[in-house]
C-alpha cells in the first residue's frame, strides 16, 4: 500500500497539476512456449503485456519479481534499484521498482518520488541513499508567513513596464490556510513605481486581488512621476486561503485621440520595481471545520505538516476500488502540497491523532466511523436534506439591554446570521453509482482532528466517481462539508451541516475577547463585583484615614 | 547470643523472602508453558498457541506484578498475533508453521484488552493503554451483532453464522469483570449492553436436570443448544460462573443450581466430573482436574486449594486453577 501510494505521488508530481488514471494488475508471468522466447532480447520477455496498454510501474522485490524479470536484469538488481524499459506495444515504458528486501523497495519508491529533474540517462539506476532534507513541518517556501514584510522579488517578481501592449503584470503567493482574519487587520503594499507623462488625468492604476477589483492608484501628474513607497492597504480578509494573484493593470489613454488622429502610445509607460513591499499583518492561526473548500484550496488541515506527518488514510476494506481511490486521492494532495508526502500514513487499521480520510464501501464502515458525523450510514441512511436559511434569533442580553437603556442613539452590531436549515430524512436506499464525502470532528473532546469519510455501494463505478473528484471541474467545487458526486462532470452537490469546531491557537486577549462575547452578561457580574470591591477597599482606606488624622472631625463640618 | 541473633535474623530473612502458594504456581505456570519468547504453549493442544493463552498469560503477569514477562508476552502477541489488518489477534499460532488461522478468538482479544488496561494502570504505561485502546474499538466495530433487541459478541469475525439471522455464540466469552472495566475506562454504553445481555442469556439458557449453561448456544428465534457442537456443560462452559463470580454477578440461585450439579456427581460417581450431556445428563468417565476443581471452589466461595506442581502439568487446567484464585481475590477486593 505505501509503494502504491509513493509511485501515485511521483505520477502526480511529474504531472504537475494533470490528473492520470490508474489501473492495478497483478503481474503475471509467460508461462507458454517460454522456450521460444529465451532466444529473445527484452529483459521483460517473460512478463505478460498483453493486457498493458500504457505506461506502468513494476513493483516488488527481486525475489517476487523473479519469474517475470529475464536473468539478465535479475542479477543487476542488488539493491534498491530503479529501471525504465520499452513495453512491447503502444510505445510504452515500464518502470520497474525494485530491492532485494522491501526496505530497498521502498528506498527506490521514495527516490522515485522524490527525483524531480532528469534521471540519468540510462536504463539502470542503482540507489546508495535517500537524504530528504527536512522540510519546516508547518511552513514551504512559497507560503508567506504573517507579520515579516517580503520585497516583490521576494516572491518572485522582477521590475516590469507596463505599457499599452502588455495589459497588467501580478505579484503572486500563497496565503496559510488558517489564519483569522480580525476586522481591521490589512495587508500593506508600499509601491516603488514610476510613469511617464503626458497621459489623460483619467489615468490610473487599478489593482485587482484574485481578479476583482480593491484600489485604483489615480496617475494624474501630467509630468509623470515617481514614487518610493506610496502605500495602500488591502484588509487581510480579501485574500484567499492557499494560492492568490495580486494583479497590476495601467491605464494610461493618450492625451490626443480621435478620429483620423494620429495617436502616440509611447508615451504610456509604467514600471513597477521588485523592491517594492508587502507587509502581512500578524495574524493567529485559529480557523474553523470542516470546510471542504480548505481542502481544495490548500489541503488543509491534512497538509498543515507539509511531509505528510499530520494525515492518515484508513482503508476499511481491500476492494480495488478502495485502494486506487485512495493513491488517486493521495496523488492529488501530493500536487496540492507540490512536494511528495512520505510520514503520510495509509493503513487498513484505525489510526491516532492524525487527521483522517476513512474510505471504504458502506458496508464496510465502523459504527465508530460516523460517531460524529451529521450523516449516518448503517442499514438505513439519515441524511440532512437542506430546507434553505433562516436568520438565526438574536437574544438580546442584559448588556445590550442596558447599552440601549443608557445610549438611545447607539446602535449594538446586529449582523443577520443567516442558519442552514435541514430536513432530517432517514431512509432505506443504495447509493447506487454516487460516492459521499463527509467532513465531521472526529471527537467531542479538545483533541479534535478531522474525519473525512468518502463512502460508497458500488465498487465497480467507485475508482471512475474518485478519478472525477480530482478533476479540476469537480475538485473546484469543492465547499461545505458534505459533497455527493458521481462520474459526471455536472453532479456534484455539496451542503453544510453538522458541529463545527475551530482549529489552532489564538491570542490569550483574542481567546478572553471572544469568551466575553459569548458571555457577556457573567462578564459584567465580575466587572460589578470587582468595581463593588474595589469601591469598598476605598472607603475602608478613607475611613482609617480619617480616624487617623481627622479622629475629631465630625463629617458634616463643613 | 551473636551467633543466635544472627541465625534469628537470617531465618526472619529467608522466611520473608519465601514465595506464597500462587506466586510458586504462578513461577511454575511460566517454566512449564511460557516460551522464553513470550509464547504460551497450549500442551494439551499439540503446542499450539492462542490468543486466549496469550490472554491468560498476561493478567497472570500484571496481576503478579511481573512487568518483565508481560512485556515478552505482549511482544510475542504483537509480532506473530496481530498482524491482521486491524487490531485483533489471529486466534492460532502453531510452531514451525507461524499463523495457521487468521480468524480471530473474541475471548482472546477482549482478555489481551483487559490485560492491557490493567498493566497501564499499575505501571503507568500510556503505550498499553493506547493499545488496548484500539482493541476495544475493533471489537466494538468487528464483533459485535444484534439478535433480538440484544447486543451479542460474535465468536469471531468470520463465520459463526450458520443462515441469515442464526447465530452460533459461546457465553464463556462474555468475560464479564473484562466487560465491567471496559464500560468504565471507555466511554461506549455498549459494554454495560453486552453484561445485560450476558446476564439475560444467562439467565434464560439453562438445560438439563440441573439448569446448567451450554458450552455453545444457537440463537435464532429462541435460544437452543448449538446443533453443531456436543450438547454439554463443560471446559467452555466452567468459566461462565467462574467469571461471573469475578464479577461479583454470580446470584446465589444459580451458584445453589452449580453446587447441585457437583453434589450429584459426587454422590453417583464418587468425583466431580467436569462434564455433563444436556440432553441425556450423563456425567463423564474421568474426574475434573485441578482447575475445574478450584472453579468450583470459587463458585462454593470456599478457599482455593492451589495443586501441587507435580499435578498439574496441563496448561488449561492450571490456567482454570489461577483464574479461580485471582478470581477470587479481586472478587473479595471489590
Amino acid at each position: 500500500m505505501q509503494w502504491g501510494s509513493l509511485v501515485s505521488q511521483a505520477i502526480a508530481l511529474r504531472l504537475d497539476y494533470k490528473t492520470f488514471k490508474l489501473n492495478l494488475q497483478q503481474a503475471t508471468a509467460i508461462t507458454k512456449h517460454k522456450d521460444q522466447i529465451l532466444s529473445n532480447q527484452d529483459p521483460l520477455r517473460f512478463l505478460q503485456q498483453s493486457k498493458l496498454n500504457s505506461d506502468a510501474v513494476l513493483i516488488g522485490t527481486s525475489a517476487e519479481l523473479a519469474d517475470l524479470l529475464a536473468p539478465e536484469l535479475k542479477h543487476k538488481i542488488k539493491g534498491a534499484y530503479l529501471g525504465v524499459y520499452p513495453a512491447q506495444k503502444n510505445n510504452a515504458q515500464i518502470i520497474i521498482i525494485s530491492g532485494t528486501t522491501p526496505d530497498e523497495v521502498t528506498l527506490a519508491a521514495k527516490t522515485f518520488a522524490y527525483a524531480r529533474n532528469a534521471f540519468p540517462d540510462t536504463q539502470d539506476m542503482f540507489i546508495k541513499t535517500l537524504n530528504i532534507q527536512p522540510y519546516p513541518i508547518s511552513t514551504r517556501s512559497n507560503i508567506i508567513v504573517p507579520g515579516l514584510t517580503y520585497q516583490f522579488k521576494d516572491l518572485g517578481f522582477t521590475t516590469r513596464t507596463i505599457h499599452p501592449k502588455s495589459k497588467y503584470v501580478s505579484l503572486t503567493f500563497n496565503m496559510p490556510s488558517d489564519l483569522y482574519h480580525e476586522p481591521k487587520s490589512n495587508v500593506t503594499i508600499k509601491l516603488a513605481l514610476n510613469y511617464g507623462a503626458a497621459f489623460r488625468s483619467d489615468s490610473v492604476l487599478n489593482i485587482r486581488v484574485n481578479d476583482i477589483f480593491e484600489k485604483a492608484i489615480n496617475l494624474d501628474n501630467e509630468d509623470g512621476d515617481s514614487f518610493q513607497a506610496y502605500t495602500i492597504n488591502i484588509p487581510s480578509s480579501t485574500f484567499e486561503p492557499g494560492f492568490n494573484k495580486i494583479s497590476f493593470e495601467a491605464v494610461m489613454p493618450p492625451v490626443v485621440s480621435g478620429d483620423c488622429t494620429y495617436m502616440q502610445d509611447k508615451n504610456s509607460l509604467l514600471t513597477l520595481f521588485e523592491n517594492s513591499t508587502i507587509l502581512f499583518p500578524e495574524l493567529d492561526h485559529y480557523t474553523q471545520l470542516p470546510d471542504l473548500s480548505l481542502l481544495k484550496r490548500t489541503g488543509f488541515p491534512y497538509l498543515s505538516a507539509t511531509n505528510g506527518s499530520g494525515l492518515g488514510i484508513v482503508l476499511r476494506d481491500q476492494n480495488h476500488a478502495t485502494l486506487l481511490g485512495s493513491w488517486q486521492l493521495i496523488a492529488k494532495l501530493s500536487q496540492i502540497n507540490r512536494a511528495p508526502l512520505p510520514e503520510a500514513k495509509l493503513s487498513f487499521k484505525s489510526i491516532n491523532d492524525r487527521h483522517l480520510f476513512i474510505i471504504g464501501a458502506r458496508n464496510s464502515l465502523y459504527d465508530d466511523d460516523l460517531a460524529h458525523a451529521p450523516i449516518q450510514l448503517s442499514e438505513n441512511i439519515t441524511f440532512p436534506y437542506s430546507a434553505g436559511h433562516a436568520i438565526q434569533e438574536k437574544h438580546q442580553s442584559i448588556y445590550q439591554s442596558l447599552e440601549q437603556l443608557l445610549f438611545p442613539e447607539s446602535k449594538s452590531s446586529n449582523n443577520a446570521l443567516l442558519q442552514p436549515l435541514h430536513t432530517q430524512i432517514n431512509f432505506n436506499a443504495s447509493l447506487g453509482s454516487q460516492a459521499l464525502m463527509v467532513s465531521y470532528p472526529s471527537e467531542t473532546g479538545i483533541n479534535k482532528k478531522l474525519n473525512t469519510l468518502i463512502t460508497y455501494d458500488n465498487p465497480a463505478v467507485f475508482y471512475a466517481t474518485m478519478y472525477r473528484l480530482v478533476q479540476p471541474e469537480l475538485w473546484n467545487k469543492l465547499n461545505n462539508n458534505i459533497a455527493i458526486w458521481k462520474d459526471d462532470a455536472k453532479s456534484l452537490e455539496t451542503l453544510s451541516a453538522g458541529k463545527t469546531f475551530y482549529i489552532g491557537e489564538t491570542t490569550l486577549r483574542n481567546k478572553l475577547a471572544y469568551h466575553f462575547s459569548l458571555h457577556r452578561n457573567y462578564w459584567l457580574l465580575i466587572i460589578l463585583g470587582l468595581l463593588l470591591f474595589v469601591a469598598f477597599l476605598s472607603h475602608q482606606a478613607l475611613k482609617r484615614y480619617k480616624l487617623k488624622y481627622h479622629s475629631n472631625t465630625s463629617e458634616y463640618d463643613s | 547470643m551473636i551467633r543466635s541473633l544472627l541465625l534469628f535474623f537470617l531465618l526472619l530473612s529467608a522466611c520473608s523472602k519465601q514465595p506464597s502458594p500462587a506466586q510458586k504456581s504462578w513461577q511454575a505456570f511460566k517454566q512449564e508453558f511460557i516460551s522464553i519468547e513470550g509464547r504460551v504453549i497450549d500442551n494439551g493442544n499439540k503446542g499450539i498457541s492462542h490468543s486466549e493463552g496469550q490472554g491468560y498469560g498476561l493478567l497472570f503477569a500484571v496481576y503478579f506484578n511481573d512487568q518483565k514477562t508481560f512485556a515478552t508476552l505482549w511482544d510475542w502477541s504483537v509480532t506473530h498475533l496481530q498482524t491482521r489488518n486491524d487490531y485483533l489477534f489471529s486466534w492460532q499460532y502453531t510452531p514451525n508453521q507461524g499463523v495457521t488461522d487468521v480468524n480471530n478468538a473474541s475471548d482472546g482479544d477482549i482478555l489481551i484488552a483487559w490485560a492491557l488496561l490493567q498493566a497501564a494502570q499499575r505501571w503507568h504505561n500510556s503505550s498499553y493503554q493506547q493499545a488496548a485502546n484500539n482493541i476495544l474499538r475493533d471489537i466494538r466495530n468487528k464483533l459485535i451483532k444484534n439478535w433480538q433487541g440484544h447486543k451479542i459478541i460474535m465468536p469471531a469475525e468470520q463465520g459463526f453464522i450458520t443462515q441469515p439471522g442464526k447465530l452460533t455464540i459461546n457465553l464463556s466469552y462474555w468475560v464479564f469483570p473484562a466487560l465491567q472495566e471496559f464500560a468504565r475506562v471507555d466511554k461506549s454504553p455498549l459494554w454495560q449492553k453486552l453484561i445485560n445481555s450476558g446476564l439475560y442469556l444467562f439467565n434464560t439458557a439453562e438445560f438439563g436436570q440441573w439448569q446448567l449453561p451450554a458450552d455453545w448456544l444457537q440463537l435464532d428465534d429462541k435460544i437452543t443448544l448449538s446443533s453443531e457442537r456436543p450438547p454439554v456443560f463443560g471446559y467452555e462452559a466452567i468459566r461462565i460462573p467462574l467469571y461471573l463470580s469475578w464479577a461479583n454477578l454470580l446470584p446465589s440461585e444459580k451458584r445453589k443450581q452449580f453446587l447441585a450439579y457437583a453434589q450429584a456427581s459426587q454422590n453417583q460417581l464418587g468425583y466431580l466430573s467436569p462434564k455433563a450431556n444436556l440432553l441425556n445428563n450423563s456425567f463423564a468417565e474421568y474426574p475434573a482436574n485441578a482447575g475445574f476443581i478450584s472453579t468450583y471452589q470459587l463458585i462454593a466461595q470456599k478457599p482455593i486449594g492451589l495443586a501441587n506442581i507435580s499435578q498439574n502439568k496441563d496448561y488449561y487446567s492450571h490456567s482454570l486453577e489461577l483464574l479461580a484464585f485471582i478470581a477470587q481475590q479481586q472478587s473479595i477486593a471489590q
